[in-house]
């Protein structure tokens, strides 16, 4: 169970997030919308312990993230792409990763291939495309068996094979009692998997409930994302 | 210790770290057998300024950086865990190098390329890019220092040289101070910074 509550982050004089709430809960997906620079980021920054929030809380299961030990076991997360080092391989990516967490050297491979990177596992990291680096990114993120997973727009850079997949294992991680929140810029991305929505615009919650109540009195997904967000088409 | 270990295990994979270990080396093995007269640690010292960077301004080039502390949120014992990782790979380092370079005073010369290191290390985690990291440092000992000449004594580098060029123990607590200074205002960094 993910809690966050009263978040409100500030950068200058711009508030950045204000007063930012809401739950996922386990056995649910929970997709975390709005436009680009709404806010999305910056709380999952905050959730994951990266960055401090001026003030509320964001907890897994009642705890801050930067209070977990081995946290990867818990939370897997992604943010923004592989988050390796060029120069790299992804086996050796992964290697230091699963070290720093006590995970057992066998799961690099399981991931690798799970992912479906098991043939550039020795490959250097600058030679992989978006999509390669996203599948590394999500790798990174199970290398724990972790029960909650914590995704900013998982989507992004796959081709529509690898975003049938990531629908996939997102909805089966649920299914097996897992907490799943991703992020996404794109309502119709999200649509098909997630059973919550939660809809942040200019660093406030505008709206959250399932898919059905978040859309009714509206035409389609797309009309209610446009309406909710305030962006004209 | 794991985190230790998987700092160890970050700069054992990264190629830079390799290259930068055999260019000293290879310097110091070239320079060792070209002339006795010249100060050997004078000049591979350079590349101890950048063997201490690296375990830090690679994290910032991407976004490593971020996996990183999303293993290790524990901003202390990550920062503790990197130090120790940087310092080992630092003191085998620097062993060599004095030993090869047939050192007249070994543990000072090879003690004061581990502080040269460390220091250009806590400067890292202040500026966390390579370039102004590199420039600063190699400013100071190449230029800095050699231009201020006797009135620049107190300067980290030559505080430090008397650990195998004068007395070992006004080096080592020059060396120490200079660390301590550097290294405070590197941790507040660390541990209060966003990312």
């Amino acid at each position: 169970m993910i809690t966050i509550d009263q978040l409100v982050k500030r950068r200058g004089s711009r508030t950045v997030l204000d007063n930012v709430g809401f739950t996922a809960r386990p056995g649910r997906v929970t997709a975390f919308l709005g436009p680009n620079g709404a806010g999305k980021s910056s709380t999952l920054r905050i959730l994951l312990g990266l960055d401090r929030a001026d003030d509320g809380h964001a907890l897994f299961d009642g705890r801050p993230y930067r209070t977990l030990p081995d946290p990867l076991r818990t939370v897997g997360s992604m943010l923004e792409g592989s988050g390796a080092h060029r120069s790299r391989t992804a086996r050796n990516h992964l290697a230091w990763v699963a070290r720093s967490n006590g995970i057992p050297r066998r799961r690099v491979a399981e991931v690798l291939a799970e992912v479906g990177l098991a043939a550039d596992a020795r490959v250097r990291v600058a030679k992989y495309s978006l999509g390669m680096g996203q599948r590394l990114g999500i790798a990174a993120a199970l290398l724990g068996e972790p029960q909650i997973l914590v995704l900013d727009e998982p989507v992004n850079g796959l081709d529509p094979e690898g975003i049938r997949w990531i629908r996939r294992l997102l909805r089966d991680h649920a299914d097996a009692g897992g907490t799943v929140l991703l992020s996404s810029h794109l309502m119709t991305e999200v649509a098909d998997v997630a059973d919550d929505l939660v809809v942040i615009a200019n660093g406030r919650i505008v709206t959250t409930g399932t898919v059905t109540e978040v859309t009714s009195g509206y035409a389609d997904l797309e009309e209610a994302f446009f309406a909710l967000t305030g962006v004209t088409r | 210790m794991n985190v230790v270990l998987a700092e160890l295990s970050k700069l054992r994979t990264l190629p830079l770290t390799g290259f930068t270990v055999a260019g000293i080396l290879a310097c110091t093995a070239l320079l060792a057998a070209a002339d006795q007269a010249v100060d050997i640690i004078m000049y591979v010292q350079a590349g101890f300024v950048l063997l201490g960077i690296i375990p830090v301004a690679h994290e910032h080039a991407g976004r490593q950086f971020g996996t990183t502390l999303i293993a290790v949120p524990a901003r202390g014992r990550l920062l503790v865990a990197k130090s120790l990782a940087t310092a080992v790979v630092m003191a085998l380092t620097a062993a060599a190098t004095a030993v090869l370079g047939g050192a007249e005073r070994p543990v000072g010369a090879a003690a004061y390329l581990v502080f040269i290191g460390l220091f250009a290390y806590a400067v890292a985690v202040v500026v966390r890019q390579l370039i102004p990291a590199l420039v600063g440092m190699l400013s100071l000992i190449l230029i800095v220092s050699p231009v201020l000449a006797d009135h620049g004594r107190w300067l980290p580098d030559r505080a430090a040289a008397e650990l195998y060029q004068g007395s070992a123990t006004i080096g080592a607590l020059g060396a120490l101070a200079w660390v301590a200074l550097i290294g405070a205002v590197a941790t507040v960094q660390f541990l209060r910074r966003d990312l």
